[in-house]
């Protein structure tokens, strides 16, 4: 109750500001970092959020009508499904969208090591290399293992040197991950098995440094929502499931990233849903990716003025 | 929560050692799927068939009460790639009949009871406009179970529109093979008919030409059993539909593409859900679950090549939350399957005459949350997981 009151007062000593570009109107807003405001509008601007208010203000602007809906900061997906040229990374980019991620971060180059790398899915989709190295040891564990290694000593990972490398294991080569560890001596950050142990694997779990993170295979990006909501029940009054679904493979793989908030000075990359996005047929209405609306479904209506 | 499963266990245990054992299950929400949902619901099961359900307690029959539990069938796999690559690109000149063979029997049903899926429809990777007969199968606690080897027939009309001919050759050909083989086996008993009596004063009948894999066919032909056909182009679908000598096939198609106009043909269509997955999200073509479902077009869902049967729960469920009905989702998923297998007697619906096999659910099977318990299986309890 105390830090709703905190909240709404922090929110309403915000100073008045010049009317922004867009506003999104009357929804819940789970800010993930300052508690949850049962209704509230988000005005942006630039590409940043500049208000979160709870009380009703003019507005010239363009306008989302988003009562009963909630509003949470657009989600960071790991995927890990392999072989994507150009092309097909222009037709997922509608399918992230749709299902309210804004950042992807990607496997990048050819087998034996591959680059991951954070795409954000703007106007103008920006790629940023990431410098963790990503290793496949699902199949032909040895050859790759021995590819890597001599990769390391050779100084063609030095850029990863610092931060590690992203393993993906089957259980059998398990041992193998572990041992390339202790002897490159690189913080590993993490090995991962598929969700449930098969070929074609629909999801990843991954855990480094007591972190865990999901990341997604060959299924749907709505499977990653549908796997946090199942992680326990009455997980919709839970923030840390939620941090974890918007944020968890940045966190996991120690990226810095501005975004996963709700606040002034955030950028603007957000996601309405119909529902909170934990709770059973949530759908993800509209995507807001700096500051521009990236999708947006027709049952959502936007008022121009 | 033990408690109930161990008395359920027991009676279960009772009924093995007597057939005519009653059982009688109360949970909180049955979804027989022929009926509307029971809040509770009761289900009575007698040996390996439910005898009765409804929202009233029977009269005799002690009650296990499986408190919050939900209680569907078990949902059906329209297209689980048992097979894998093990008979794929195979080459060869002919189809491969009888795809069951190749079947690994041994194959645990844990992922597949997790989904709550308890019967698939085992396809190969079609490649040829016929591939051979697809089995229907049942994940029972031993291993796979073959419920019938000979559910739909198998082919494909990638990638070109040639094979449509091909394939109505083939069908044809199906049908002559028949014909010939079923005047053959009259004449057959004809002559020895005439030899018992001593009056053979012919040579007996000559064996025909025509291969006897191909007369199964002419039960394609004659509507009885489906084709199941992965199309690209939908003017090859047409094209094949509208052919003359093939008006009463049925077709079930697996393709990539949104509704199309419905048509008269939609009364021999079935189309097969597979997830959208990663290499098809966003296309023109891609085909969300939930416009088919609206449409006039019969559905079931697969899981394709994700291989997966649990994932048809996910895919399911997402289509409710983009707007599908409920009720049209778990029949996609239970009774038009069993329906348009020819197999709605046995599988696909809790009532009366079915076969228990059943699935216990800690709630609503499209909540995220819920989880598979347990499964009945011809009326045998299987626990699942450490719940």
């Amino acid at each position: 109750m105390l830090a709703h009151l905190a909240l709404v007062c922090w929110l309403t000593a915000w100073p008045a500001l010049p009317p922004g570009d867009l506003r999104i109107r009357a929804a819940t807003v789970i800010t993930l970092s300052i508690g949850t405001l049962p209704k509230g509008d988000i005005v942006i601007r630039d590409g940043r959020i500049v208000r979160v208010t709870p009380r009703s203000e003019a507005f010239a602007g363009r306008e989302i009508e988003a009562a009963g809906r909630f509003v949470v900061p657009a989600s960071c997906a790991l995927v890990l499904a392999k072989g994507l040229d150009q092309s097909e990374r222009r037709q997922r980019r509608s399918a992230y969208l749709a299902a309210g991620i804004s950042r992807v971060v990607e496997r990048r180059g050819d087998e034996p090591f591959e680059r991951l790398v954070l795409w954000h899915l703007g106007e103008a989709d920006e790629e940023l290399p990431l410098p963790i190295a990503l290793v496949d040891l699902t199949s032909s564990p040895g050859r790759r293992a021995e590819a890597l290694r001599s990769a390391f000593w050779r100084g063609d990972l030095a850029g990863t040197r610092g931060n590690g490398w992203l393993g993906l294991t089957a259980p059998e080569s398990d041992w193998l991950a572990e041992r390339l560890s202790e002897e490159i001596r690189s913080p590993l950050v993490a090995t991962a098995h598929p969700a449930d142990g098969h070929r074609v694997p629909l999801d990843w779990e991954l855990n480094a440094h007591g972190r865990s993170a999901r990341a997604l295979g060959a299924a749907s990006p709505e499977l990653l929502l549908w796997r946090a909501a199942a992680e326990r029940p009455g997980a919709e009054g839970s923030n840390g499931v939620m941090k974890r679904y918007v944020l968890g493979p940045l966190d996991l793989l120690d990226i810095e990233d501005e975004g996963g908030r709700i606040e002034p000075g955030a950028p603007a990359d957000l996601a309405i849903f119909d529902r909170h996005p934990l709770r059973p047929e949530a759908k993800c209405l509209a995507t807001i990716v700096g500051g521009e609306l990236a999708w947006i479904d027709p049952v959502l209506e936007e008022v121009k003025r | 929560m033990t408690e109930l499963y161990g008395a359920l266990l027991l009676l279960v245990s009772c009924s093995m050692a007597s057939a005519s054992e009653t059982i009688v299950l109360k949970a909180s929400t049955v979804l027989p799927v022929t009926g509307p949902p029971l809040s509770p619901g009761y289900v009575v099961i007698e040996g390996d068939r439910i005898v009765a359900v409804g929202a009233l307690a029977p009269e005799d029959g002690d009650v296990s009460d499986l408190g919050e539990a939900w209680l569907t069938p078990g949902f059906i796999d329209a297209g689980w790639r048992a097979f894998g690559d093990r008979v794929n690109g195979s080459g060869a000149s002919r189809p491969a009949w009888q795809w069951s063979d190749a079947l690994d029997r041994e194959q645990k049903p844990q992922t597949a009871w997790e989904g709550g899926v308890t019967a698939a429809l085992a396809v190969p990777v079609a490649q040829e406009a016929i591939d051979g007969w697809a089995p229907l199968v049942r994940f029972a606690p031993e291993g796979l179970e073959i419920v019938r080897a000979r559910a739909l027939l198998i082919g494909s009309l990638v990638p070109a529109l040639e094979r449509t001919s091909e394939m109505q050759s083939l069908l044809l050909d199906g049908a002559r093979a028949q014909e010939a083989w079923s005047r053959y086996e009259e004449a057959l008993s004809r002559f020895r008919q005439a030899e018992e009596l001593g009056l053979a004063s012919e040579d007996p009948p000559r064996i025909p030409d025509a291969d006897p894999a191909l007369a199964p066919l002419s039960m394609v032909l004659s509507g009885e059993l489906p084709v199941r056909l992965r199309v690209e182009e939908l003017a090859a679908l047409n094209r094949l539909i509208e052919a003359e000598q093939l008006e009463g096939v049925r077709f079930w198609i697996a393709g990539e593409w949104s509704p199309p106009e419905a048509g008269n043909l939609r009364e021999r269509v079935v189309v097969t859900l597979a997830p959208r997955t990663l290499q098809r999200l966003g296309t023109t073509k891609s085909s969300e679950a939930r416009d088919w479902l609206e449409s006039e077009w019969t559905c079931v869902f697969a899981s394709e090549e994700l291989e997966d049967p649990g994932y048809l729960r996910f895919e399911a469920a997402r289509a409710i939350a983009k707007g599908a009905a409920r009720e049209d989702v778990l029949a996609a998923l239970t009774l038009v399957p069993a329906r348009e297998l020819g197999v709605a007697d046995e599988l696909g619906s809790l009532s009366p005459g079915c076969r228990a096999d059943m699935v216990l659910w800690t709630g609503d099977p499209f909540d995220p949350r819920s989880r598979v318990s347990a499964v009945i299986l011809a009326g045998q309890l299987r626990k699942l997981g450490a719940n």
